[in-house]
């Protein structure tokens, strides 16, 4: 099914993009449908048949390896499903009249590709394939059609992803050089060894960490999360960003958690925090909901890395915390920041000033912020609180109790941006009278918004699906041992 | 085989009666009015009327639980125990109470429909901490309580409700990461422990006597934000610019209650007492009670405003259940749970009259109170009577908790509290006396003697006065009937036989 999955969404990206425009939007609709129901087999056939590794022989190139495990089926399914979403809401909503351009079909299909081949990769050549693709159709997509600014944060971020490919592969080429292999669960026992392998290590990591982006090198996130269309944006800041950290968390946590531990993991952790703490003062502050939002992002892309120390000391648990975290993460913030278009365009602007009142116009919408919100803290009973329970225990555990408090003051910092941005969609809407010179104001796309939003509650209320595919293949399995 | 799957489905058919008209409240349009009662009332009927069955089940030795695996080794679990069903109780009667003043008190345009909805689903919450039976249970109910209220406390969307708000969800959401360490610390600690097992943590008492300390003051601190413990109160005064019916609900049915009554369990029904005494727990926590109750009367005097002044007087009065937790005795432990039931009856019969007074004469100062007693009598007569109460006046209710929590001092040996709740009446009485004496002898300004007084539209409104007469009168009825089986009290104190009879 994982052939499927990654060759659907691709020969549907070069289809669509030959037909005529008024024939894209509902092809790119049904290939999606059709990706979401292979994904749903794949997740079915890895919880039932167990984890697999398919290895594509190709000629004059290292082996081609394909990991199906829980957490490549999971991801796998969870993007298919958002990026339909998406791909409806991008049908139902007009930013400024005009729907999405013409282009925007094939290029998220081409991304919803190459994020799939990603979550699939298991060896790093494949990786960095992959990688560009999604560089490629990211960048496009926040360019296509875009006024000069918008034009600027894409090409920003289109160096940046750039330079992060590189870099990347050339840590992969001195990885290859070093030990003769580039799979990733090869690597266990042989990359420390030499100097070449440690400094491959070195370069490929700083690739991923300024692809997720990590702080300090995510200069190029806000801009173009924020300015990208509303139907991108959820796709940027819900999936692209984890794409680069399933890298990172495999070759980590399952490839060579002997190399220079527990200071190079301790190191990442302490990144995480930083970015945890400084995403959320920076989101405290900022003037515009989008870009409180990309902060936002910035933050909980912290939480991620956290993990990492937590796994290379040997608690499964942190694996499944990121890993929940990565999903739990995604349908929320997507929820949020389609929420957020809708009220701005009701509202007249984007600034957090000028949601005021926003409660009373688009009440559909602010409950799917409101609802989205509480994931994103983290308050039980959502999927985010599943995540942050598991890196909880998982600090508690293997007593380095710094990364819960670093996880709870950044809930705190979360509930405090968020709260600053959702306690002004209330104000003055305590009474109709201004609300009848303007109806409340609802569309099929609030809908789109708020069952997301509604997803990221019911992963909390029924997580054990989810965490069970999670733990198929993992590399420290937690229910499999239990 | 029925009979045991109805006993797992009663807990949350509980929460259902009122979670399902939540649902259908924000689905419903603002203009359905008649709908919207209709599912309203028909909710609050159905929970008393459910609680009324399990009331009569667990007498009759019935055994109510429903469980579900939330996460490896973490289950959600709703159980009706004796301490649960006092707190149900409480709750849903009061619910029923408040649900029929918060209709008549709600003008059409005020945005009815989110307030209902979220109104039920604070009734949800508020329930689910109730049958909670872990703390992983507790938690979840306890911050969907915060995230419910929320919207209720800003309703009016001015400026004064939102920093009574930001105010409210500063502490509460502290209150609830403090809550959420001590949690997942005991849960990696000693595993998943449930309510009414104690074996588990006294037997880790020996080892880790440290950390269940530190735990136990977690906990205690992440419940006294709600409970509105000093220092920990600053939220309660400012969160009382909400609409009536909200003040009500968070003085007296749901939130300060939520945290009071976590208190109660985490002492009674997962340390245990002998557990508590043996660590050394008790004498900080009763040492806590004390300042506050003293220091929230003393507050209470200053302020002229009869929503503030009520609201300082509610800091007080709740730690008396905390000080009744401190008390280890048994007649310690009857005041201090039945205290849960007549602080609510008081509290809220005292909002409902507030709020009668400030919507039909305008009235929000205690200075401007003068002669309301000959224009409103019934509802000045109720307030008079929860007034009484909360002096602790034979034969109120809260005489009963005050006699309760003294007698019980003394048998613990902590013959000072009997001066602490001593000054505290003098204190509640200083300002509620002057109240009640403004209220009926003196006349209002430029009246002359002898004219007529009683404007029959100020109480024509049976669903907002027919609330505080009901509850007002429950007030009197629970001191009077107090040796009556299925009082309040005897309820009380045949659970203090389970938690310190021994």
């Amino acid at each position: 099914m994982s052939l499927v999955v990654l060759a659907l969404p691709l020969l549907g990206a070069g289809v669509v993009a030959l037909v005529a425009a008024r024939w894209r939007s509902p092809l790119t609709l049904t290939v999606l449908v059709l990706t979401l129901l292979s994904g749903a087999l794949m997740a079915q056939g890895v919880g039932s048949g167990g984890a697999r590794v398919v290895t594509l022989a190709a000629v004059g190139l290292p082996a081609a390896v394909v990991v199906e495990d829980g957490l490549s089926a999971a991801l796998v399914l969870v993007s298919s499903g958002l990026a339909l979403a998406t791909a409806l809401f991008g049908v139902l909503h007009r930013d400024a009249g005009a729907g999405p351009p013409a282009a925007y079909w094939p290029l998220s299909l081409a991304l919803l590709a190459g994020l799939h081949g990603l979550f699939l990769a298991g060896d790093l050549l494949t990786a960095y394939l992959w990688l560009e693709v999604v560089a490629v159709a990211g960048a496009a997509l926040v360019a296509w059609r875009g006024d000069g600014a918008r034009m600027a944060a894409a090409t920003r971020y289109f160096y940046a992803e750039l330079v992060a490919s590189v870099t990347f592969l050339a840590g992969t080429a001195l990885v290859w050089s070093a030990t003769g292999t580039v799979v990733i669960t090869d690597l266990a026992g042989q990359v420390g060894d030499s100097t070449g392998g440690r400094l491959g290590l070195a370069l490929l990591t700083t690739g991923l960490l300024l692809k997720v982006p990590v702080v300090p090198l995510h200069f190029w996130l806000p801009a173009a999360h924020t300015l990208a269309p509303s139907a991108v944006s959820p796709l940027l800041s819900g999936l692209v960003v984890k794409s680069a950290f399933v890298i990172l968390l495999r070759t980590w946590v399952g490839g060579v958690p002997e190399v220079g531990q527990p200071t190079l993991a301790l190191l990442l952790g302490v990144l995480g925090a930083v970015a945890v703490l400084w995403g959320g003062l920076t989101a405290l502050r900022v003037e515009r909901a989008k870009v409180l939002v990309a902060y936002s992002t910035v933050s909980q892309l912290g939480l991620l890395l956290l993990a990492v120390p937590l796994a290379v000391a040997g608690s499964g648990e942190a694996w499944l915390g990121a890993a929940f975290h990565a999903i739990a993460h995604a349908l929320p913030k997507a929820a949020l920041l389609m929420a957020v278009a809708l009220l701005a365009h009701t509202m007249g602007g984007g600034t957090v000033d000028r949601l005021t009142g926003a409660a009373a116009r688009r009440p559909v919408a602010a409950f799917a912020a409101g609802l989205a919100a509480l994931s994103l803290v983290g308050l039980p009973p959502t999927g985010g609180f599943v995540a942050k329970w598991y890196l909880v225990v998982a600090s508690l555990t293997t007593g380095q109790w710094w990364w819960a408090a670093t996880i709870v003051a950044g809930s705190f910092l979360t509930a405090a941006y968020l709260a600053r941005l959702l306690q002004r969609f209330f104000r003055g809407a305590g009474r109709t009278v201004a609300g009848e010179s303007e109806p409340a104001e609802r569309g099929r796309a609030d809908v789109v918004a708020l069952g997301l939003a509604a997803a990221g509650l019911l992963l909390g209320l029924y997580p054990n699906a989810l965490l069970g595919l999670l733990d198929v293949g993992a590399p420290l399995g937690v229910m499999a041992r239990g | 085989m029925a009979e045991a799957s109805l006993g797992s489905l009663l807990p949350v058919l509980l929460l259902l009666t009122s979670l399902v008209p939540a649902a259908v409240i924000f689905v419903l349009p603002e203009p359905r009015e008649r709908a919207r009662r209709l599912v309203n009332m028909a909710g609050a009927i159905l929970k008393v009327v459910l609680t009324g069955v399990l009331i009569a089940g667990v007498l009759g030795g019935g055994e109510y639980e429903w469980r579900r695996e939330l996460l490896t080794g973490v289950d959600l679990v709703l159980r009706v125990d004796p301490i649960p069903l006092l707190f149900v109780t409480l709750s849903s009667i009061l619910w029923l109470t408040t649900t029929v003043y918060a209709i008549g008190y709600l003008e059409p345009g005020q945005r009815r429909s989110r307030f209902f909805g979220f109104f039920s689903l604070c009734v949800t919450a508020t329930i689910g901490i109730a049958l909670a039976g872990n703390l992983v249970t507790f938690l979840i109910f306890y911050e969907l309580l915060t995230v419910a209220t929320y919207p209720l406390v800003v309703h009016q969307g001015d400026h004064r409700a939102l920093v009574g708000g930001r105010a409210y969800l500063l502490y509460s959401v502290t209150g609830g990461a403090v809550l959420l360490v001590a949690v997942a610390w005991l849960h990696v600690l000693a595993g998943p422990v449930e309510f009414l097992e104690y074996a588990p943590l006294a037997g880790l008492a020996g080892e880790h006597a440290t950390s269940l300390t530190l735990i136990f003051v977690l906990l205690v601190a992440g419940l006294a934000v709600k409970t509105a413990v000093v220092p920990l109160h600053g939220w309660l005064p400012k969160a009382m610019v909400a609409p009536a019916p909200v003040s009500a609900l968070l003085h007296a049915v749901a939130v300060v209650k939520a945290g009071a009554y976590g208190i109660v369990r985490v002492v009674y029904d997962l340390y245990g007492l002998a557990l508590a005494q043996q660590l050394r727990l008790l004498t900080p926590l009763l040492a806590l009670a004390a300042v506050t109750i003293v220091y929230g009367s003393l507050r209470a005097l200053a302020q002229d405003d009869l929503k503030r002044r009520l609201a300082y007087s509610t800091v007080s009065q709740l730690s008396y259940i905390v000080l009744g937790v401190g008390i280890a005795s048994l007649t310690g432990v009857t005041g201090g749970l039945v205290h849960l039931i007549h602080q609510g009856i008081q509290k809220v019969t005292l909002f409902y009259c507030a709020g009668n007074l400030a919507k039909q004469l305008g009235v929000t100062r205690i200075s401007e109170m003068r002669g309301v007693g000959r224009r409103m009598p019934l509802t000045m007569g109720a307030f008079t009577v929860a007034a009484l109460g909360m002096i602790g006046i034979p034969p109120t209710a809260g005489f009963v908790t005050k006699w309760h929590l003294g007698l019980g001092g003394l048998e613990a040996g902590q013959g000072w509290v009997i001066w602490v709740l001593l000054l505290s009446s003098v204190l509640n009485a200083a300002y509620f006396l002057p109240v009640i004496a403004r209220i009926w002898f003196l006349r209002v300004e430029g009246e002359r003697p002898g004219a007529p007084t009683l404007e029959r539209d100020l109480e024509r409104d049976p669903w907002l006065v027919l609330p505080a007469v009901a509850t007002g009168l429950s007030v009197l009825l629970a001191g009077l009937l107090a040796g009556a089986p299925l009082s309040p009290l005897s309820w009380a104190a045949s659970i203090a036989q389970e938690v310190a009879g021994s």
